[in-house]
């Protein structure tokens, strides 16, 4: 095999182990590796900015790849002094050990260098301790290796500059896209939590959690203004790496020194406030330290504003990276924030409007037993008379697994059933004995008139409508209207048999007490007739299973 | 026995085996002892492993085609050489093929040895490969490029001669198989590497490669090319039997500027005709055939005893390790291999020569050059601290 054989085999190979790269730092590894392995020299460096014809004579330059020199490997990257005649100057063996002293390490001096330049982008060199024998001038046969090594390099830059390009807008959008999404599950969980939550204590505690559960936030905290003079501030909740923090600092919403934090800025303006970089932003300075031992390295604070767009609060939120919260994130942290104040708002609607149904609800029952105290001024037997037949109506129809809200309704109705009595002589209601035609039928107009007394009353429950008919029979012959069946409302239906047993079972001013076992054949005979079967039975329960027994004495 | 480091069985029995290990511990507590051991003895791995356990003495050791045993090649007995003081030394079994997992593989045995390489002195880094392992260049290139000059490099290829899969590495407890074991020889300054294989008059091109697999040669299906050659050479018929015997022939040489080549023996055929290779050929490397190349023994013997030289000056007595490449022994026969065992054991003028045939070697041509993975060599090396 002659030299132009062996060099053409040399060449073809290297270039194409250069032509296969595409990136600068393989690239250059991989000639300096087939350089190696070709000249049998142990070391190669590369310099990629080698300094121009003039200038220093031991100039800094970095170095941008090495091989088998352990030391100067560690160096990739950083600059090294290296001489200039090292550097400068066409493809040249030198061997002047003195020359070569600034790269030598302790076990291996160096003797022997190759320089090859890379055409105008730097110079290679291969070191040796002593030049390895060869008959193939090596100074020129890797002319042409140089310069496909130097159009190389050019190509493989613009492609990394191309690529970096790419990458770097798809990192940051990829980056942006985690935080949105970030942001996002914490703005559903936290609307889901609305729906929820009942009370404004557990709404802020929720939203706490969410923010650094789902949202992945080192901390977040909720607090309130407070209208005092201090412009004190008081914390409402808070979940996340607290660690004593909230308790150790002080701050306010006053335009002083502990008022220019993110939180006492927000509340004080109303403007959401970021802080980016904990360690550097000069206004954080007074809470920086205890910030930063537990991992916050941005904030973010959001005003809570009710309807009006008045301040009453901030949520705040730590994030254990710097520059955490872009502008998307933001926006969709404000609209939580807005969720939240909404939120409140309607809790605090709902709270009040409950106050005042409420409130409106003892007002009316107030009515209603002041109805009840004026019969039983009265009519102290049929005061006695309605208190009992309201107890036995109630077990009835909480055995029938009625509503709270119906059985209450039942229970002020029976209470004030016999209100119409007032309208009849007292001597016909107390009279002993048999009552004529004239009589009964004044005692059947007490429905009528309860209903004439209650019906103008606002009550939330059908109390006048359940009083009209509590004397209706199932087969329609009971008054005031005669109804039969589902035209007599459940609650009257009830209360007919509540009323009719305990007439039975109680003393009357006009007879003795009958005894319960009337009143239950009372019922039992009628079932279905007078009576609705259900209620029937239910009573019959309430008396043997239940072992029922008035509070009042008859 | 006293003041060598290396041992020759001629039959591995227990008795003779306890004396030795018992004898060197004696002088040595902290010794720790690299095991040579010819395929035919395979099966005394675990009574060697058991006779060291027994001692407390550290055993890593290889399995290779036949023992070199100062002139001679033997198939039976073992080799065991002493290390004074053991070394770092570790079994790296199942080693990777793909890019991503050499760089973590070489990695990790950068960071293994990393603590062993502090403080002063030349180190020798000696690896044993089982020649399996289909490429050991590229990972002798991963590990130059993390561990550089920090040391040697020196290291042969074991296993079977009929390049059959077989666990050919052990340690105290382990025998694996297509790994490397690696060792940190301390005080010592790497080997010297040497074929002398001249420079063929007829070249052929290899124009299709990839890893250690030839595809073509000018352009045509390897395996024709090598059918005519053998047919034209020897008049023999070349087949998947007779392969191995008749390519350490005609194997491959990777010219370098220096002058050198770099052999590559093929040693198994695939059905498609591509021939493969211990150790890898550069891809798009242009290749040359060397048919029926000459061997310049004295050349070569001569170039290993002034490299031996140049790593330590030998005072009389030390003990030298060799490893012959099993396919430069089929090329030249087994009389021809010999005799330059004799010359270089004459001319060497050292102590006890303790080695194996081997299946791919690996070293420079003199100290630092930049380490390779050969074919057809010999290996030389001085066992033991050198001399002052």
């Amino acid at each position: 095999m002659n030299r132009e054989q062996r060099i053409l085999a040399i060449l073809y190979e290297m270039a194409m182990v250069i032509g296969g790269e595409v990136s600068v730092k393989p690239l250059l590894t991989k000639t300096l590796q087939r350089l190696l392995y070709y000249t049998s020299f142990p070391a190669g460096l590369v310099f990629l900015e080698a300094p121009g014809a003039e200038g220093a004579e031991m100039p800094q330059v970095r170095l941008d790849a090495a091989i088998g020199d352990y030391a100067l490997g560690k160096r990739v990257g950083q600059t090294v002094a290296v001489p200039a005649a090292l550097l400068r100057g066409e493809a040249e063996l030198l061997e002047d050990a003195a020359l070569l002293a600034p790269l030598s390490g302790k076990t291996r001096p160096y003797a022997a260098c190759l320089r090859l330049p890379i055409d105008h982008h730097g110079v290679i060199l291969l070191l040796a301790p002593a030049a390895p024998h060869t008959d193939l001038p090596l100074t020129s046969i890797f002319k042409p290796v140089m310069g496909s090594l130097a159009r190389a390099i050019l190509l493989c830059s613009h492609h990394e500059a191309y690529t970096s390009g790419i990458i770097s807008e798809r990192d940051v959008a990829w980056a942006g896209l985690r935080k949105v999404n970030r942001a996002l599950r914490a703005l559903t969980a936290g609307n889901e939590a609305l729906v929820r939550v009942q009370t404004e204590e557990e709404l802020l505690g929720e939203m706490c959690r969410t923010l650094t559960g789902i949202g992945g936030y080192r901390m977040a905290w909720v607090c309130y203004r407070v209208n005092d003079e201090a412009h004190s501030v008081r914390i409402m909740a808070q979940s996340g790496h607290d660690e004593g923090y909230l308790e150790s600092v002080r701050f306010s919403w006053a335009d002083d020194d502990l008022g220019q934090g993110p939180t006492g800025t927000a509340l004080r303006t109303g403007a959401f406030q970021i802080v980016r970089d904990v360690k550097s932003d000069p206004r954080f300075a007074p809470w920086r330290e205890g910030a930063v031992e537990r991992g916050y390295y941005s904030v973010l604070a959001l005003p809570l504003k009710d309807g009006a767009g008045e301040v009453f609060g901030a949520v705040t939120i730590d994030a254990s990276e710097v520059d955490a919260f872009d502008q998307e994130e933001v926006g969709l942290m404000g609209d939580l924030v807005r969720d939240i104040a909404y939120g409140i708002g309607t809790l605090r609607d709902r709270e009040e409007r409950r106050r005042s149904e409420e409130e409106l609800h003892e007002g009316l029952e107030d009515a209603i037993q002041a109805v009840a105290a004026t019969v039983e001024m009265r009519d102290p037997y049929t005061a006695g008379h309605q208190r009992r037949v309201g107890q036995l109506a109630v077990a009835i129809a909480t055995e029938l697994r009625l509503a709270p809200e119906r059985i209450h309704g039942l229970r002020l109705a029976s209470i004030v059933h016999d209100v119409g009595k007032i309208g009849v002589p007292a001597e016909i209601l107390s009279k002993p004995g048999r009552l004529n035609d004239i009589e009964f039928s004044m005692i059947k107009l007490h429905a009528k008139i309860g209903y004439e007394i209650l019906k103008d009353v606002k009550f939330p429950w059908p109390i006048a409508q359940i009083v009209l008919q509590h004397h209706e029979h199932l087969d329609g012959s009971g008054y005031p209207n005669g109804l039969k069946g589902d035209e007599i409302m459940l609650e009257a239906r009830i209360l007919t048999v509540a009323d009719v047993v305990e007439a039975i079972f109680a003393f009357r001013p006009y007879r003795a007490a009958l005894g319960i076992d009337k009143a239950m054949d009372e019922i039992r005979s009628n079932r279905g007739r007078f009576y609705d079967p259900d209620v029937v039975d239910a009573c019959l329960r309430v008396w043997t299973d239940r072992a029922f027994a008035f509070d009042h004495p008859a | 026995m006293a003041s060598s480091a290396v041992h020759y069985l001629p039959q591995i029995e227990e008795r003779p085996l306890q004396e030795l290990l018992g004898a060197w511990r004696s002088a040595f507590p902290k010794m720790g002892v690299l095991v040579l051991l010819p395929e035919a003895e395979r099966e005394a791995i675990p009574r060697m492993q058991q006779a060291c356990a027994g001692l407390r003495v550290p055993v890593v050791g290889a399995v290779f085609p036949a023992l070199v045993e100062g002139s001679a090649f033997r198939t039976q007995g073992a080799w065991l050489l002493r290390l004074d003081d053991m070394p770092h030394a570790a079994l790296y079994p199942e080693l990777p093929q793909q890019p991503t997992e050499i760089d973590a593989a070489m990695d990790a045995v950068a960071a293994d040895l990393a603590p062993a390489l502090e403080g002063d002195g030349d180190m020798t880094l000696f690896m044993v490969f089982d020649a399996m392992v289909p490429n050991v260049a590229t990972l002798l290139d991963q590990l130059y490029l993390r561990l550089a000059d920090r040391v040697h490099y020196m290291g042969a290829n074991a296993g079977s001669e009929s390049f059959q899969p077989m666990p050919c590495l052990f340690d105290g407890t382990r025998i694996v198989q297509r790994g490397m074991l690696a060792m940190l020889l301390p005080d010592h300054r790497g080997a010297v590497v040497e074929h002398g294989y001249g420079a063929p008059p007829q070249t052929l091109t290899a124009t299709a490669t990839e890893g250690n697999r030839i595809r073509q040669i000018d352009w045509r299906p390897a395996f024709e090319v090598y059918q005519e050659m053998a047919r034209a050479q020897y008049g023999v018929e070349i087949n998947r039997e007779n392969f191995y015997q008749y390519a350490v022939h005609f194997p491959f040489g990777i010219v370098r500027a220096n002058g050198t080549i770099l052999v590559r023996i093929p040693v198994a055929l695939d059905p498609d005709g591509s021939l493969f290779c211990v150790g890898e050929i550069p891809p798009n490397a242009l290749l040359t055939l060397l048919a029926a190349p000459a061997v310049d023994s004295e050349q070569t013997i001569d170039t290993l005893l002034r490299g031996l030289t140049a790593l330590a000056p030998p005072s009389g007595g030390n003990d030298l390790l060799l490893f012959y490449c099993a396919g430069r022994r089929l090329h030249l026969g087994i009389e021809a291999a010999e005799s330059e065992l004799r010359l270089f054991a004459s001319r060497a003028q050292a102590g006890p020569i303790a080695g194996a045939l081997s299946l791919g070697e690996i070293g420079g041509a003199t100290q630092w050059d930049y380490p390779l993975f050969h074919n057809a060599t010999l290996v030389a090396s001085w066992w033991g601290k050198p001399s002052p």
